[in-house]
Formats: C-alpha cells, sequence, structure tokens
C-alpha cells in the first residue's frame, strides 16, 4: 500500500494552524494534527465525516480522503468559536 | 457554549438513550431484576473511572489509534450482541446465558466509552466560572431532550412496532445497521480500510449537523455523503439481519408466528 501524503495542522490557544490546508483531488491523505494547548480538543468535521480526541501536547491522526474537489470545514469540538479551518481540495499539484 | 453543550448530549447521550431503549423492548423483562441492574450500572461506573482516567493512555496505544479502536471493538460487540437477540424479535425463543452476558458487556462498554468521551468535555469546563452557568442550563436542555426522546422512542417501539410485524423487522435491521456505519467510519479514519468517493451527497436535504442529521444517524446510521464501503457494509447489515429473522421464523410453524409474536409481547 501506497504511502499516503502527510499534512500537519497545530492546535495552539485554540487556533488551527494553518486554518487552511490545500490536499490533493481523490488522493487518500494523512492529517496529523498538534495539539499545542494544554486542554483537551476534539477535531470535528462533518463535511470529512471524521472526529477525534486530541490530548494535550499530543498529535492525532486521522486518513481523510479521496475527496473531490471542493472545501471541507473542520472545528473543535470544545472551542468551535476559535477554532475552526478548510480543508481545500484541489485538482493537482496541491499541497 | 450553551448550544455546544446541548449538541453534545445530543451527540454522546442520546445514542445510549435509545441503545437501552431498544435493548429493554429485546431482553425479556424476568431477566432485568434490581441486581443485574445494580450490577450493570456498577460494571458501567467501574469502566466509566478506568476510561476517564485511563484515556490518554488508550489513546497513545496503537500509533495513536487506541480510543477508535477500542471503539470499534465495542460497536462491532453491540452489533454482534444485538444480533444475536434478533429472533427475540419474532418469536419467544429462549435467551441463553451468553447472549445474554455479551449483551450486558456490550451495553456497558458503548455507554461507558460514550459517558467518558462526554465526561472529559463536562469536566474541562464545568471548573471554569466563566462557562459553569452556561454547562450546566445546557446540561439541563441536554437531559431534558435525551429522557423526553428517549421515553418516546420507547413508547413507540413497544406500542406502536409491536404491533405491525414487518415494520418492527425493518426498523431493527436499519438500526443494527447503524453500528455497520459507525464501525466503517472509524475504520476509514484510522486507514484500516479503504475510502471510496462518495456515491451521493445529500447534505441539502439532512445535513449531518442538523438536528435530524444527529437523530437519523443515531436511529439509521445516517451519513449524507456515504462511501461505497458505507453503502456495501449497510446492504450487507440488512441480508444477515434478514437471514437471521429468516431462519428464525422458518424454525418455527409458520401458522404459529402471529401467536408466537403476540405471545412475546
Amino acid at each position: 500500500m501506497a504511502m499516503a501524503k502527510e499534512f500537519h495542522i497545530t492546535l495552539k490557544d485554540h487556533v488551527f494552524t494553518p486554518s487552511e490546508i490545500v490536499i490533493p483531488a481523490n488522493t487518500k491523505v494523512k492529517l496529523i494534527i498538534h495539539n499545542e494547548d494544554d486542554t483537551l480538543e476534539e477535531f470535528d468535521s462533518f463535511d470529512l465525516n471524521r472526529e477525534k480526541v486530541l490530548f494535550p501536547g499530543r498529535a492525532g491522526r486521522i486518513f481523510i480522503g479521496p475527496l473531490p474537489k471542493g472545501q471541507y470545514e473542520y472545528f473543535g469540538e470544545y472551542f468551535p468559536n476559535s477554532a475552526r479551518g478548510l480543508v481545500i481540495v484541489e485538482a493537482e499539484n496541491a499541497g | 457554549m450553551l448550544v455546544n453543550t446541548v449538541i453534545l448530549f445530543v451527540k454522546d447521550i442520546l445514542p445510549i438513550c435509545v441503545l437501552l431503549s431498544v435493548a429493554s423492548t429485546v431482553v425479556p423483562k424476568h431477566y432485568v431484576g434490581r441486581t443485574i441492574v445494580s450490577l450493570l450500572s456498577a460494571f458501567v461506573f467501574l469502566c466509566v473511572c478506568l476510561l476517564f482516567y485511563f484515556i490518554e493512555v488508550l489513546g497513545g496505544l496503537f500509533g495513536g489509534d487506541g480510543v477508535e479502536i477500542f471503539n470499534a471493538v465495542v460497536t462491532a460487540a453491540v452489533y454482534v450482541s444485538l444480533l444475536m437477540m434478533t429472533p427475540r424479535l419474532i418469536a419467544r425463543v429462549q435467551v441463553n446465558f451468553v447472549g445474554l452476558t455479551s449483551l450486558a458487556i456490550a451495553l456497558g462498554l458503548f455507554t461507558a466509552i460514550h459517558l467518558s468521551e462526554f465526561l472529559l468535555y463536562f469536566l474541562t469546563f464545568l471548573s471554569d466560572r466563566n462557562t459553569l452557568v452556561s454547562i450546566v442550563i445546557g446540561s439541563f436542555f441536554g437531559i431534558g431532550i435525551c429522557l423526553s426522546f428517549s421515553a418516546l422512542f420507547f413508547l413507540f417501539l413497544t406500542r406502536f412496532l409491536v404491533f405491525t410485524h414487518y415494520s418492527k423487522m425493518i426498523a431493527w435491521g436499519l438500526y443494527l445497521a447503524s453500528f455497520v456505519m459507525q464501525l466503517v467510519t472509524v475504520l476509514q479514519q484510522i486507514g484500516q480500510l479503504s475510502t471510496s468517493l462518495s456515491l451521493w451527497d445529500s447534505t441539502n436535504l439532512v445535513a449531518d449537523d442538523s438536528e435530524y442529521g444527529y437523530l437519523l444517524n443515531t436511529l439509521l446510521g445516517y451519513i449524507s455523503s456515504p462511501t461505497v464501503e458505507h453503502v456495501l457494509a449497510y446492504l450487507l447489515s440488512l441480508v444477515v439481519t434478514s437471514v437471521v429473522l429468516f431462519c428464525t421464523l422458518r424454525g418455527i410453524p409458520v401458522a404459529l408466528a402471529p401467536k408466537a409474536l403476540r405471545s412475546s409481547k
């Protein structure tokens, strides 16, 4: 099985950075989310159909895709007002 | 924070209430004595405590997928144990000790994992004075929604569905399939199951993050944009449930089936 390309997101002060990541269309990728806060958070996305508890000071990984072109919202379930972001799926040479 | 608390109640606590309502309709009443309820409550309490304190350790296992793998195992256990109770749906079949015990353990673990995830959120904010009022008010709303819905749902299951033979079987099949959908999603998330493109997108009809979306997901395993794997697993689950129901019906004289139905109430 081919290794899925990795994309990293960091959670700091209840904000995801970068707030937008671009991934290639129709490709399975691995999203690694680093929680640098000292509180729990839960990565949640209805668009991506994913949810993952992020423990303080740890990284969590989830696989997403293959996805068609478009924008997919995600948010932190505990701090949904500040912890928000977008996964943008583009056709070719993304990332 | 208030809305968030209510949403988390609907997401984490409502599935427990629905599962307990469903289980209580198929488990014979004389099996559910005070001792069994006390033992099950103690088991859930112990599991919640263990999970709450060790969830971070669990989360670190299997390359960080420990919680998801545990969730997948529990979901599969609930599915299998409910499937084992399927004959009870249409006939007065004796429930064996293994079936009842496995259902009790699966119910306990399912309740514990949902409760402990909710407690993580609840206790994170309960200690914060700024959010305390919102959390408490949200909890009242959340408890109200979960209890009133599960009461209505229980009445629906015991008073309405019991009279309609086929609707009961269809509802049971769809509810069982909802666990398979959860299982597929978890396995796809940790990369243990292939993921294809979505077959359709019915977000405009019922969005996953809407009230109906949550409810339909809990009751029927609704996902607005399912993959091929989701649909295949769903259909396979319906076939398996149908086969179990068919075998049960074949095992008793067809003419007696309606009588068996009436006597199983």
